[in-house]
């Protein structure tokens, strides 16, 4: 076996990547307008790493992504898979590729799925002679052996999501790209899914992973990158990215009709870090940050004053924690100060 | 992170190779077809395929005889010929625009697949199709209107044929690609396939139309591929339609390039401008 | 009474927003101008390329029978466009669901396609006048308004037929494609049923667009006011609204027996 000083050409790399978009306001009067949907991306993903791309909609995972994907120019910067520039290689990186994204649309209705992957067997120029075997392997793995035959229009969203994961892996690509896939999945099916995934990885397979379920990102990604506003605002391991708040305490505090003037003093009170709000049925929840957490919660409950108040919990922070934080963090900052915050490894 | 060396293995995918790409053409057209096409079908196919053609050639056939005095035949050829655009034009409009439909484009776009193989492989079906409605065609000219078609004229008839689906499918690929843009394909294909039954000598014998409506029929598929199956069914041979034949090949061979530029410029521009997802 | 009042008012409202809604389709601008103004100047030349026989008569016989193809188109692929869409749409459950009468609401969507017909008798008037020569002279001016009226009526009678066993069909469509062309055969509205086979006849007096042109040519060009025409074409209108309740009701109860109401 080779040292591991012997430098190995990553599998994804992404080197300032910049994306804007020139489109139009107004209706009688059109302004032109820029867009920068993507300020200045950089990471690295080596070989075998399950990496995760996580970020509120609009912050630039899909455009982030459709340029790995060759799908989208760069205004500027450059990206590579196993070394091949995705501009000036295009045809070397989509042979290394597979793609798969999430949702009813993108595939043949009309037609079976086995047809489905045929033909995609032969845009992806796998070998006659490897084509039925492959594609009985692949029906294997996500489970649609014996379905083959139906046609598409007919599948369920689950799957259709299956049908999706068996036609990115085709022609055996060594890097996965998957957008979102379990959006719209029951939590049967996206735990399946993220069994698959896991399956690739073991494999040797390299994946980057879109989401913003927060559970499935800490629970699958061997590293995780925030992108906000277009830039990276944190990358590094689950733990990484959890000790930004580590030495946290969230207190949960369930409340009925809360007025904005409670909550903005809570928010006054030294302590707290930050509040933030979930809307329920009938109820919210006040997710309030501080450093002493528990011991306070006599302090909280009493600037809450008049407040209807039910359950009162205190936990750890999760992942989830650690990124509204980010991203409320994030969303105002100056640009540069954003970046040199971003915990990297 | 991990010390395994990884040493990025031959990817599987064999894409660009000849044999990959003669695959695509041929498999990959037809599969694209059954996919696409929305009228593949027996309850639409008939119908719209079948039975729309049939009264269309009635139609001129009666309108054509009454109006001008001339025989039936020189519009039932004419429109016997012109029906072919239903898988020449709405077919391959359908074969190219319905991948924004089904959401299929960009997955298409992301594939190491050679662009001329895939839209390419989409032509031959279409053809094969016009062809099979054209003869559908003559066959009701035949039973309903007295055309008789000689054995000896045959094979430059079918030529002449071949020659004018082909160049009928090329501007059908045209069509397509614009309707990517546009916001209705089928629009500007409806508003085609009416146009060949005003220009192109279909129904209206050439000498008839103005000297700026010739013009255009000239560079339009159909005028010069009928001219030639006109004259061949009266029994003209190749020697004497050879020219038009040929003439109709390289008009189709024209917008067949133009199709192909115009879906390189498609990409292109999507991939710059980012505007593959919109419906 | 109450029930009358109420009825009427729906049907004008589907009517009026049916008419607008085909006002903002491409597809029908297609169908309604775009596609007789081009049979229209088919018509014109090959009428022109007879010789003799084309007087000025003869061009606005032509300019009347392609706008009369014209209704027809509108009124056909307005009927099965208007299932057709609202099936895609997921709409056509909540309509038959809905407590006000179906059928009320179908017969406004088959008058609004064949009014939006009146587009194409305009279209391919204006067209010949403009850039054909055609002069415009009407014998009996007063009466082409009432036959034009008579006509869209009937003729969204007729739509309303067709559109009940579009509801079961679930590719109303290519069926529109399908019957296009022989109503223009059949009912003698460029060629003159005189000059067809003469079985044909029987089967044209059945449909209200024969006499319909009858009454809108007779009006412009005839010698007599074409009044039998008038009456013939509003019997048949009758006729075809109570056959559409009948079979609009025996439909929907198939439909909804076969759960086939929401499928695309």
């Amino acid at each position: 076996m080779t040292p591991a000083s012997q430098p190995e050409v990553p599998a994804i790399e992404a080197i300032d990547l910049v994306r804007t978009y020139r489109t139009h306001t107004g209706v009688i009067r059109r302004r032109p307008l820029h867009v920068e949907a993507v300020k200045g991306v950089s990471f690295q993903v080596p070989p075998g790493e399950l990496f995760g791309l996580l970020g509120p909609n609009g912050a630039g995972k899909t455009t982030t992504i459709k340029m790995l994907i060759t799908l989208l120019l760069p205004t500027s910067g450059t990206a590579r898979v196993f070394g091949h520039d995705v501009v000036k290689e295009t045809t070397e990186v989509r042979k290394r590729i597979g793609y798969v994204f999430g949702g009813d649309r993108g595939l043949y209705d009309r037609v079976s799925a086995l047809d489905n992957l045929r033909y995609f067997a032969e845009l992806y120029g796998v070998e006659p002679a490897d084509q039925k075997r492959r594609i009985a392997e692949l029906l294997d793995l996500v489970g649609l052996t014996g379905r083959e035959q139906e046609k598409v229009e007919g599948y369920s969203r689950g799957m259709r999501q299956r049908l999706h994961v068996a036609r990115g892996l085709l022609h055996d690509p060594e890097v996965v790209f998957l957008d979102e896939p379990s959006i719209g999945l029951d939590p049967v099916g996206a735990r399946e899914l993220r069994v698959t995934i896991k399956g690739l990885v073991e494999a040797g397979k390299t994946v980057l992973l879109t989401t913003h379920y927060m559970f499935e990102a800490d629970a699958l990604c061997d590293r995780i990158a925030v992108i906000n506003d277009g830039r990276i605002v944190a990358l590094g391991t689950g733990a990484d990215l959890k000790g930004a708040v580590a030495n946290r305490t969230i207190v949960e505090i369930e409340t009925f009709g809360v007025a904005p003037e409670a909550v903005e003093a809570l928010r006054d009170d030294p302590e707290v870090i930050a509040v933030n709000m979930e809307e329920r049925d009938q109820s919210q929840i006040l997710l309030v940050q501080s450093e002493r957490g528990t011991q306070i919660t006599q302090r909280l409950l009493s600037r809450l004053g008049e407040t209807r108040v039910g359950k009162v919990v205190g936990r750890e922070p999760t992942l989830e924690d650690a990124y509204v934080h980010l991203i409320a963090t994030t969303s105002e900052a100056d640009a540069t100060a954003a970046r040199a915050a971003a915990v990297s490894v | 992170m991990t010390a395994t060396a990884h040493t990025p293995t031959r990817p599987i995918s064999q894409a660009g190779s000849l044999r990959a790409n003669l695959r695509l053409f041929w498999l990959g057209g037809l599969i694209s077809y059954r996919a696409l096409f929305n009228w593949a079908r027996p309850s639409i196919y008939i119908p719209t395929l079948i039975g729309a053609p049939t009264f269309q050639i009635l139609f001129f056939a009666a309108l054509g005889s009454y109006a001008t005095g001339m025989d039936a035949e020189f519009f039932a050829i004419g429109n016997a010929v012109q029906v072919s655009a239903m898988s020449g034009i709405y077919g391959m409009t359908m074969a190219i625009a319905n991948e924004r439909w089904f959401g299929t484009l960009h997955a298409l776009l992301a594939t190491p697949a050679s662009r001329w193989a895939i839209f390419g492989g989409r032509f031959i079906p279409f053809i094969a199709n016009g062809l099979l409605v054209s003869v559908y065609g003559f066959t009701i000219s035949w039973l309903f209107l007295g055309v008789e078609l000689r054995v000896e004229t045959l094979g430059v008839v079918a030529l002449g044929l071949v020659a004018t689906v082909f160049s009928c499918s090329a501007i059908g690929a045209v069509q397509g690609g614009l309707s990517m843009r546009l916001r209705d394909g089928l629009f500007g294909a409806n508003l085609l396939v009416f146009l060949f039954l005003l220009f192109c000598g279909v129904n209206i014998p050439l000498d008839v139309l103005p000297g700026w409506m010739q013009a255009v029929s000239n560079v339009l598929p159909f005028t010069h591929g009928l001219q030639a199956v006109r004259a061949a069914v009266g029994g003209a041979g190749l020697d004497q339609v050879g020219g038009l034949i040929a003439i109709e090949f390289g008009i189709g061979a024209a917008y067949a390039l133009l199709a192909f530029g115009l879906f390189s410029y498609l990409e292109r521009s999507a991939r710059a401008n980012a505007t593959l997802d919109v419906r | 009474m109450e029930g009358l009042a109420r009825n009427t008012r729906l049907v004008w409202r589907v009517w009026i927003f049916t008419l607008r809604s085909f006002l903002a389709s491409e597809f029908f601008i297609l169908t309604a101008i775009l596609q007789p103004v081009i049979f229209a100047s088919i018509a014109f030349f090959l009428f022109q390329a007879g010789g003799d026989a084309a007087g000025e008569q003869t061009l606005l016989y032509a300019a009347l029978g392609t706008g009369m193809m014209g209704v027809w188109s509108t009124t056909l692929f307005g009927c099965g466009g208007a299932i057709q869409w609202h099936r895609w749409e997921g709409t056509l459950e909540l309509l038959v669901a809905a407590p006000s009468r179906y059928d009320m609401v179908l017969l406004g969507q088959t008058l609004g396609a064949s009014t939006f017909g009146f587009y194409s008798i305009l279209a391919t008037i204006v067209w010949g006048m403009a850039l054909f020569g055609m002069p415009l002279n009407a014998d009996f001016p007063l009466l082409l308004p009432v036959a034009l009226a008579v006509a869209i009526l009937s003729l969204g009678c007729l739509g309303m037929l067709l559109a009940t066993s579009f509801v079961l069909y679930r590719h109303a469509n290519a069926l529109s494609n399908l019957l296009e062309y022989p109503i223009w055969i059949v009912t003698g509205m460029v060629v003159p049923l005189a000059v067809l086979p003469g079985w044909l006849g029987p089967i044209s007096w059945f449909l209200s667009p024969t006499w319909a042109m009858e009454a809108i040519r007779g009006s412009a060009i005839g010698s007599e006011p074409p009044i039998l025409a008038m009456v013939l074409c509003l019997g048949l209108a009758a006729v075809y609204y109570l056959m559409a309740r009948r079979v609009l009701r025996f439909v929907l109860d198939k439909a909804r027996r076969d759960a086939t109401l929401s499928l695309a």
